[in-house]
């Protein structure tokens, strides 16, 4: 490993604020999709 | 064209180049100049992503395949958000607090200067080819359907743009992606306009969609689990999300957009716009080309829509063969009209006989068009694309005037901004990974600001060149696209190694990815497995074949010391 780096974290490790490191909260990008995708299926079924 | 739609698709050419020119005076350091300094709201990069990753392509092949096989294509974007919600924990807060320019540089401190080396080559190699395919697609096509010279077209998409990139860098191609961003929606949603007031006198969108229905042209889902068919559920979701992690994660001409956000957090919602917008978005698109196809029910277009090489089967041996097809092609029209207005005023589901016989008269058309497509092939010894000429012939021919030019002028936004960001990362990739790296370590940050603008000079004029002459060579542009999918999963296969394996060293990585890209040519050559499992097939190989070398030279390291 090069000098400088921390294994899995980057170079600069996990530093960085609170709120970077917090994981964001992905329910909406999740229940966005599963909407597309269910709205996608109904259209496929009542258009046919 | 009217005069009119000329000043329209002008008036967006001034517009744009002004406006990108401008910017060269927040650029006057390097940082400033590819990274803006770090400086850019969430919002204008995130429109900025989708910008970069909508060509002009994308716009005219995505319309034409909605019209010609349906909504089904939607599917290949069914593993973005799930890509996006993963670079957004990964990739994101590692190259940003990396402080990196590019993508492969954070491999050498990671790992070292070939695997950095192979990575950075590649990306030039394959987004200076697909740069300049970006540019010649929709030159051939627009100078087809508006009758222009072909090298002007190539030049009139090219020159303002490397002209923008050039003299703004990145704070030009971002701040204009977002204007073409909204040339390109507010396009699409004057097409769908235009349709949906074009349907006969008394029918809804629910019948017209009906109609496209009873051809299974409203099907977008497709659940069998089957390798060589290119777009069900499961290639789109599994095959799709190691696409977009390949593209948004280890993509120079991705990374770069994100690497000019505030901060991680601004980063990640860039991020998170394409996640919630991206399929709705090409829906809208595949949506235009479904609307097209009710739009040709009642409205006869021509046979075939690419009217470039008919000149030549209208006077040629074959032309008695081909006025034969025409005038079968008038009845088969006629003909599927009466069976769309009966099934139209019907109760479609139970009116069974009635749809049936729109189902039948549909087909025959549809075989009239293959014979015709064959007999053009057979006569003029080329190959023949005819679906991306479905939508600019509908605008040229079909559009009030104004809108003809605002729907020119959106096809040129979205080539404009995909060649522009390609431009500046291949610009980036060049002086960071190539000539800092290589060639001159030690120089003011004046010197490197300088040789970014010759380096994105350069790359543009590349760009165009390479394009007049991928334009004459139709096949060409296959292969290129074809070319990029053997390697993109590789490359992400090294990505993985570096962020998620603590264990992967150097030699694990750089063996890894010529395995990856070795199997990948294997299974795309031997067998019939669909491009988007390939990037399945890199990724995974590079990944184990990887871990296992790096445990191998790890334990001989160790014997020896």
């Amino acid at each position: 490993m090069k000098p400088g780096t921390t294994g899995t974290t980057g170079t600069t490790g996990t530093t960085g604020t609170a709120e970077e490191r917090r994981a964001p909260l992905f329910v909406g990008i999740v229940l966005a999709e599963f909407l597309a995708i269910a709205g996608l299926y109904w259209m496929g079924v009542h258009f046919s | 064209m009217s005069w009119i739609d000329w000043a329209v698709v002008a008036g967006y050419l001034i517009w744009v180049v002004s406006d990108g020119v401008r910017m060269s005076k927040r650029t006057t350091e390097m940082e400033g100049y590819l990274l803006a300094s770090r400086s850019l709201p969430w919002w204008a990069v995130g429109l900025s992503v989708m910008a970069t990753q909508l060509s002009a392509i994308t716009m005219v092949s995505t319309t034409g395949q909605g019209y010609a096989e349906g909504m089904k294509f939607v599917q290949f974007y069914f593993g973005l958000p799930i890509a996006m919600m993963i670079l957004s924990v990964t990739a994101v807060p590692f190259f940003w607090r990396a402080k990196v320019y590019t993508a492969y540089e954070y491999l050498e401190r990671r790992f070292d200067s070939k695997t950095r080396t192979l990575t950075a080559f590649l990306f030039l190699v394959s987004r200076g080819l697909s740069c300049s395919v970006i540019i010649a697609a929709p030159s051939v096509i627009l100078s087809i359907v508006l009758g222009w010279n072909l090298t002007l077209t190539v030049l009139a998409i090219g020159a303002p743009t490397v002209l923008y990139t050039m003299v703004g860098g990145v704070q030009a191609v971002t701040w204009t992606d977002v204007k073409q961003m909204a040339v390109i929606v507010g396009g699409i949603l004057a097409a769908v306009i235009v349709l949906i007031v074009g349907l006969p006198d008394g029918m809804s969108v629910g019948s017209a969609l009906h109609l496209a229905g009873a051809v299974g042209k409203t099907q977008a889902l497709d659940f069998r689990f089957d390798l060589t068919e290119k777009y069900t559920f499961w290639s789109g979701l599994i095959g799709g999300l190691f696409l977009s992690l390949s593209y948004f994660g280890c993509d120079q001409s991705q990374v770069q957009r994100y690497l000019t956000a505030k901060s991680v957090k601004e980063g990640r919602q860039s991020l998170f716009m394409s996640a919630y917008v991206k399929i709705p978005l090409q829906a809208l698109i595949l949506l235009t080309g479904v609307l097209m196809f009710v739009f040709f029910l009642f409205n006869k277009g021509p046979m075939l829509f690419n009217g470039a090489p008919l000149e030549q089967v209208r006077t040629g041996t074959r032309a008695a063969e081909y006025q034969a097809l025409e005038r079968e092609y008038d009845r088969a029209f006629e003909t599927r009209r009466q069976a769309a207005i009966a099934l139209a005023a019907s109760d479609a589901a139970s009116d069974q006989a009635t749809r049936q016989s729109f189902v039948a008269a549909d087909t025959s058309l549809v075989a009239v068009r293959k014979r015709a497509t064959a007999l053009v092939k057979d006569a003029t010894k080329a190959d023949y694309d005819d679906v991306n000429y479905v939508f600019p012939n509908f605008v040229i021919e079909h559009m009030p005037v104004g809108l003809v030019g605002l729907l020119i002028a959106a096809i040129f936004a979205a080539a404009m901004s995909s060649i522009a960001a390609e431009l500046n990362s291949l610009a980036t990739a060049t002086v960071i990974d190539v000539y800092k790296r290589h060639m001159k370590p030690e120089a003011a940050d004046s010197h490197y600001l300088l040789v970014s603008k010759l380096a994105t000079a350069a790359w543009g004029a590349f760009a165009c060149v390479a394009a007049v002459y991928a334009a004459q060579l139709g096949s060409l542009i296959e292969v290129v696209n074809r070319f990029g999918s053997y390697f993109y999963g590789s490359i992400l296969g090294v990505f993985i190694l570096a962020i998620g394996i603590k264990r992967a060293n150097g030699h694990g990585a750089f063996v890894g990815l010529i395995a990856g890209m070795a199997t990948v040519w294997l299974v795309a050559t031997y067998t019939a497995v669909v491009f988007l499992w390939l990037n399945v097939v890199g990724a995974v190989v590079v990944t184990v074949v990887g871990v296992l070398v790096s445990e191998m030279t790890r334990s001989r390291i160790g014997e020896r010391t």
